[in-house]
């Protein structure tokens, strides 16, 4: 939309060629957006050395895509992945690693600060990157997080430019709400009330570094980032 | 006794639920012809210990250590030792049977431990007559029964006073000590609510779900990714443990670790209601640190083969994530659980 007001405040004597030129730039979005996920992976699978192992959380096609670029260089690496209830990513994110020859454990969400001590980063994608520095992703990743610094391990997130919004939350309901419904598998009492966000948020603090197609960021250095995109 | 379960180990890991495997029976069977006195009726001491202690151990109620204690106190009724040297060891067999029957269980060896501890002290004195020593020990393990019932209500006296009204309580796991904690709360007349999770694999929250219910406490269940996401609208949490260890940490159904974290980070206060007999001689450096304790996790989806399953279902917290611990001898900070364990087992 940005990109629309910019584009129109120059002035087009045919509504058509404005329109032409706007659907052409569209398009050149949707490239930009395939080739930024390569870009990313490329940046992300640096950070993959041999005999390490990476703890994940939720789906992320973009993380995905830096493992598979880091086992197609022949990187010795294994995978941990939570269960990620209620979405149950974990189960995608295996089956995709045992197709590419990965190791891959998967732990049920509460056993995050139980095998922080034996792996060696976190690695996450975004829902979204917000002016703060700090991402919005699966629930779940704000108290990964939270173990992995206390535990001085380093928190990784790989996300897009276009994921970058205009938020800044100053807590956990500051967001609009993202429900799920939750299957306990066992009929639960009317009187019991579920708590059913499906997103957090994760303030800056907890991260180190942010894989982006624009290069690799402190999360301190994303509100830079944001200003230049959308000014 | 430690060095036990080490030996155990390879074939314990093999069984995840207890059943009777051909290495204990081998193990059992060496035990009993070591003994010379062996009743005629052919039914060796520790099998009926094991059969006591299940029966003990089916009231619900009944904690795991003093169903141990009761089981142990009517091995000595059966025991035909004729001197205090013969009786310990009788029950030194016993005790370790019982050990060795759920290796996994830390309140039921710390029971045991904590009975034959007595046991080796009384037996220090002298008693000139044999069954006079039986039944006082027998009268001392009925003691201790008792003491370990009313535990559970000294700690709910005690853990009560911090449930202010107003407050949000965030609970992890099915403990029938932070149970007794709420429901004096509630019988008191305290406004607060609970926020549990759902304790995957084993379903706790929904238990306690059902609990809070019954009494009219407001429940919320949270999917157990949700704990930090839910901490800032909590005041505190409060869970049981499986063990107290000597460094004044706790070992508690895994997640308990990282709850507490995410509390200690948001500075909420971590409060844990244990019993004094879970207190255990044993001082986890690492969270692999503890021998394995098993639970198979339904994922409700065919995964492949390649794919490893992490499935320990316990977890260890260390002690500078835990504020304070309601025992029934008292409220105690972790610093001071070392020195209580001191005073226990001298």
């Amino acid at each position: 939309m940005c990109y629309v007001t910019r584009t129109s405040a120059l002035e087009y004597e045919d509504i058509e060629v404005g329109k032409a030129r706007l659907i052409e730039r569209g398009e050149q979005i949707g490239d930009i957006s395939l080739k930024a996920r390569k870009t990313i992976a490329m940046l992300g699978q640096d950070f993959i050395r041999d005999g390490s192992t990476i703890l994940t959380h939720g789906f992320s096609r973009v993380v995905l895509s830096i493992l598979k670029l880091a086992a197609a260089n022949k990187k010795h690496f294994s995978v941990v992945c939570t269960e990620g209830r209620p979405d149950s990513t974990g189960l995608q994110m295996a089956k995709e690693m045992v197709a590419i020859g990965v190791p891959i454990t998967l732990i049920i969400d509460s056993a995050v600060a139980y095998t922080m001590e034996s792996v060696d980063m976190l690695l996450v994608g975004a829902d979204g990157v917000v002016e703060s520095g700090g991402i919005i992703n699966m629930i779940g990743t704000y108290q990964a997080a939270m173990v992995a610094r206390s535990m001085n391990k380093p928190v990784y997130v790989a996300a897009e430019s276009y994921k970058f919004a205009r938020m800044y939350p100053l807590d956990q309901k500051a967001m609009f709400p993202s429900s799920r419904q939750v299957d306990f598998h066992y009929p639960l009492p009317s009187a019991v009330q579920v708590e059913f966000s499906s997103r957090d948020y994760t303030p800056p603090q907890y991260l180190t570094l942010l894989f982006t197609d624009l290069g690799v960021f402190t999360p301190s250095a994303v509100s830079d980032e944001l200003i230049q995109l959308y000014l | 006794m430690m060095k036990a379960y080490h030996e155990n180990r390879p074939s314990n890991w093999a069984r995840l639920g207890g059943a009777v495997t051909s290495e204990w029976l081998a193990q059992a069977e060496a035990a009993v012809a070591e003994q010379t006195s062996l009743p005629s009726s052919g039914s060796s001491p520790f099998f009926s210990v094991i059969q006591e202690f299940n029966v003990w151990r089916s009231k619900p109620d009944l904690a795991e250590a003093v169903a141990a204690i009761k089981a142990l106190t009517a091995a000595i009724q059966r025991s035909e030792a004729t001197t205090m040297m013969g009786l310990e060891k009788d029950l030194k067999i016993a005790s370790d049977a019982l050990k060795a029957w759920d290796p996994t269980s830390i309140s039921l060896s710390a029971g045991c431990d904590l009975f034959m501890c007595y046991v080796t002290r009384t037996s220090a004195l002298e008693y000139e007559d044999i069954e006079v020593g039986k039944a006082r020990l027998i009268e001392r393990g009925e003691q201790i029964g008792d003491i370990s019932l009313k535990a559970r209500k000294t700690i709910a006296m005690l853990g009560q006073d911090f449930i202010r009204d107003g407050s949000t309580i965030l609970t992890h796991g099915f403990s029938r000590v932070v149970l007794s904690i709420l429901k004096l709360a509630a019988a008191n007349k305290k406004h607060f609510s609970v926020v549990c999770t759902e304790g995957r694999p084993d379903s706790t929250g929904l238990q306690m779900a059902k609990e809070m219910v019954a009494i009219g406490v407001p429940i919320t269940l949270i999917i157990d990714s949700a704990v930090a996401y839910t901490m800032e609208s909590v005041d505190m949490l409060l869970v049981g443990a499986d063990g107290v260890v000597e460094s004044g940490g706790i070992i508690n159904m895994i997640g308990t670790y990282q709850a507490a974290m995410v509390a200690r980070s948001m500075n909420k206060p971590v409060y844990v209601a244990a019993e004094s007999y879970k207190f255990a001689r044993m001082y986890p450096l690492d969270q692999k640190a503890m021998f394995p304790s098993s639970r198979q996790v339904d994922f409700h989806y065919p995964l492949p083969s390649a794919v490893q399953v992490e499935f320990s279902s316990r977890d260890y917290t260390p002690p500078q994530y835990l504020t304070l611990l309601f025992t029934d001898l008292g409220v105690f900070t972790p610093s001071a659980v070392s020195d209580e364990l001191i005073q226990l087992y001298l």
